[in-house]
């Protein structure tokens, strides 16, 4: 869809083109009307003059005396003509050198103004009056060439084309510097969108005009929404985990009563069956829990955390002398913390428990976030890496901490279109996990 | 050895304080946060074993509040919270093991015998060699006691194969093995420009270049 800029743009663009147009036809239908009837004034007190000069004769004559207008009239087609009808008889101004202009007829006591074409092509306006005198009917017709008016009104006109120009072109400036201005806080919103998108903003708060509060209202609330929505399930799961893991670990120390030292079989099966729960609550749980990849997720600073998870994992297994080596940007990264933390610690965990007694961590920030475990354990066969995160799916087959963690990474990893790959570490000769999460977008 | 064991569950409570009296403990019981803490800040405990969903007071705020006001009691948090963010979060208030529902007795009693094991030697993250302090930990250098110095994971690293290893002349291709990361290619020039770095940050007179051999830490003889 075009944009919003541009269509206010246009539109606003023709509709001045279309206003300057006709007030520029107006205005020269002006100019020229205004010249062309200051011309009909003069040409009226001249043919007045003439009117005043009729006589009437004993022979039933009536003539003129043009002695007393302008001399004008008797020189060579000067531009300035007259043509006096008495009855059929016409007399020419000596100026037209026998052109006959075709001039209209009027009644008495009217006048009328118009165009002709005079001498050698020249435009002339005409104004012919008529009257009665000695009961003779009379027009006279007195005429003036428009050429030097009309070139007067072209270099007016052009003047006057310039300056619509201008005007016009200014008012379009100013139209579009304020069109862009107005739209300034869409474009604002557009922008916090984005950072809401990529997770360094929780909401749009930009100053909105008030068409478009409702809209980011929506937003807001929508994005409130979800981080609500997220935290409630948590906190819910949570809740239910608290519940169901205390009987549970009644019955795991049911399994070790001396009671049931008769009966081993009974302990054995009361054991898996209890572990067996154990484990489903523990994976849907977990995997309820994953946030993926969506906009409201809080940033966190990968070095402290990793640093935090280390102290972790070293007091988890104190009983190890493990040396982990920790390389992680030490600034706000936006991906879910919760999320991130049970990756890290899972392929930690993971690592720890194999390593003889190094571990190295990686992340990095390139196009996403990878991250890059290693130890110096025993590895993983290339056949059975492939397996790796299915054990703890069939849950006959999970042992107590193994598969389940890295079956959780794949989880979170799928959650974020990221890529998970096991393989040799090249520098420590064990295990090496390494997660890949694009940036989102 | 006398425990203190807060947890508000009563059937699990009473379950755990017999296994524990079973393995020669002697136990006192809280079942609410408020009860706990009041019991560990005035009662010596040789350890506690905490809960983390309280009534009236979280286990962590719990354990927050003693820590504050130095209480070192050795502590395992027992919680069916089991999220490694909360794990970590744990550890930040100041938790000494960390043992997740559901757990055999056995599980727990042999983190207690651990926790009691170590409980003096723990925190003992700091290499300390030539008036050079390394928290290994937090990756900070403290030089001369001056302010805490951040290091890079590289600058780390090489600076504590120099501690660990003081005195002893250090060929590149030694240092190069403990520098270089899963990601890294090995550059020679890359060790030299580490090795400027952190005589920077340690001093240049502690860290020689011994020509055709390698570098050395330790001071001019």
């Amino acid at each position: 869809m075009m944009s919003l800029q541009k269509r206010l743009g246009r539109g606003l663009m023709a509709v001045l083109c279309a206003i300057f147009v006709l007030h520029w036809f107006a205005a020269d239908w002006v100019i020229r009307s205004a010249a062309e009837k200051q011309m009909a004034n003069r040409l009226a007190d001249d043919g007045y003059s003439l009117l005043e000069t009729l006589t009437y004769s004993d022979d039933d004559r009536v003539s003129f005396d043009s002695f007393h207008i302008s001399s004008v009239y008797n020189r060579r087609l000067s531009g300035h003509y007259y043509l006096v009808k008495v009855d059929a008889h016409a007399y020419p101004s000596p100026s037209l050198l026998d052109f006959p202009l075709a001039v209209e007829p009027v009644g008495p006591d009217q006048s009328k103004r118009y165009h002709l074409t005079g001498p050698r092509g020249s435009p002339l306006l005409v104004l012919t009056l008529g009257a009665v005198r000695f009961g003779h009917r009379i027009n006279i017709s007195v005429a003036e060439d428009l050429s030097a008016v009309d070139h007067d009104i072209t270099s007016i006109r052009l003047a006057y084309f310039g300056l619509t120009m201008l005007i016009l072109f200014s008012a379009i400036g100013i139209l579009r510097r304020d069109i862009r201005r107005s739209l300034q806080p869409l474009l604002a919103v557009g922008r916090e969108l984005e950072q809401v998108a990529g997770g360094t903003r929780q909401k749009i708060d930009s100053d909105v005009p008030e068409e478009i509060v409702p809209l980011v209202a929506e937003i807001n609330h929508l994005l409130e929404l979800i981080v609500r929505r997220l935290q409630q399930s948590r906190t819910a799961l949570g809740n239910l985990a608290h519940a169901l893991k205390s009987p549970i670990t009644l019955l795991l120390r049911a399994s070790e009563a001396s009671l049931l030292d008769a009966h081993p079989e009974l302990r054995v099966q009361l054991n898996t069956q209890t572990e067996i729960i154990h484990r489903y609550i523990e994976r849907e749980l977990k995997r309820a829990r994953i946030a993926g990849d969506q906009p409201a997720a809080t940033a966190f600073n990968p070095r402290r955390e990793m640093i935090a998870l280390k102290k972790t994992l070293r007091a988890i297994y104190a009983g190890k002398p493990l040396d982990i080596q920790v390389t992680a940007p030490n600034h706000q990264v936006h991906f879910d913390r919760e999320d991130m933390m049970e990756i890290l610690g899972n392929l930690l965990d993971n690592a720890c428990k194999w390593a003889s007694k190094q571990v190295d961590v990686e992340l990095s920030l390139q196009d996403g976030l990878v991250i890059r475990v290693a130890d110096d354990g025993p590895g993983c066969e290339r056949e059975d890496l492939s397996h790796l995160t299915q054990r703890g799916q069939r849950l006959d087959e999970a042992m107590q901490g193994h598969g389940l963690g890295l079956g959780i990474v794949a989880d979170i990893v799928e959650g974020y279109h990221g890529q998970l790959a096991f393989g040799r570490s090249k520098t420590l000769g064990g295990f090496l996990a390494t997660v890949s999460l694009p940036l989102r977008r | 050895m006398r425990l203190l064991l807060i947890e508000d569950d009563a059937e699990l409570s009473r379950s755990l304080q017999a296994d524990l009296a079973n393995a020669g403990y002697v136990v006192e019981t809280a079942t609410d946060g408020e009860l706990g803490e009041f019991l560990g800040a005035t009662e010596p405990y040789d350890a506690v074993i905490l809960d983390v969903g309280l009534p009236k007071l979280s286990g962590l705020e719990v354990l927050r509040q003693w820590r504050q006001t130095d209480n070192r009691v050795p502590v395992i948090v027992i919680t069916a919270r089991d999220a490694w963010f909360e794990k970590v979060d744990g550890f930040k208030a100041g938790a000494d093991d960390y043992v997740c529902k559901p757990f055999h007795p056995q599980e727990l009693l042999a983190r207690l015998q651990a926790i009691l094991k170590r409980v003096n030697n723990l925190n003992q993250a700091k290499l300390k060699v030539l008036g050079v302090e390394l928290d290994e930990d937090e990756q900070t250098a403290v030089v001369a006691g001056n302010t805490a110095h951040a290091l890079t994971a590289i600058e780390f690293r090489l600076l504590r194969y120099f501690m660990l290893n003081a005195g002893k002349v250090l060929s590149k291709a030694q240092l190069s093995e403990h520098i270089y990361s899963e990601s890294a290619e090995p550059d020679s020039n890359v060790l030299e420009v580490y090795v400027k770095r952190l005589r920077k940050i340690v001093g240049s007179e502690l860290i020689q270049t011994r020509r055709g051999q390698g570098y050395l830490f330790g001071f001019k003889a």
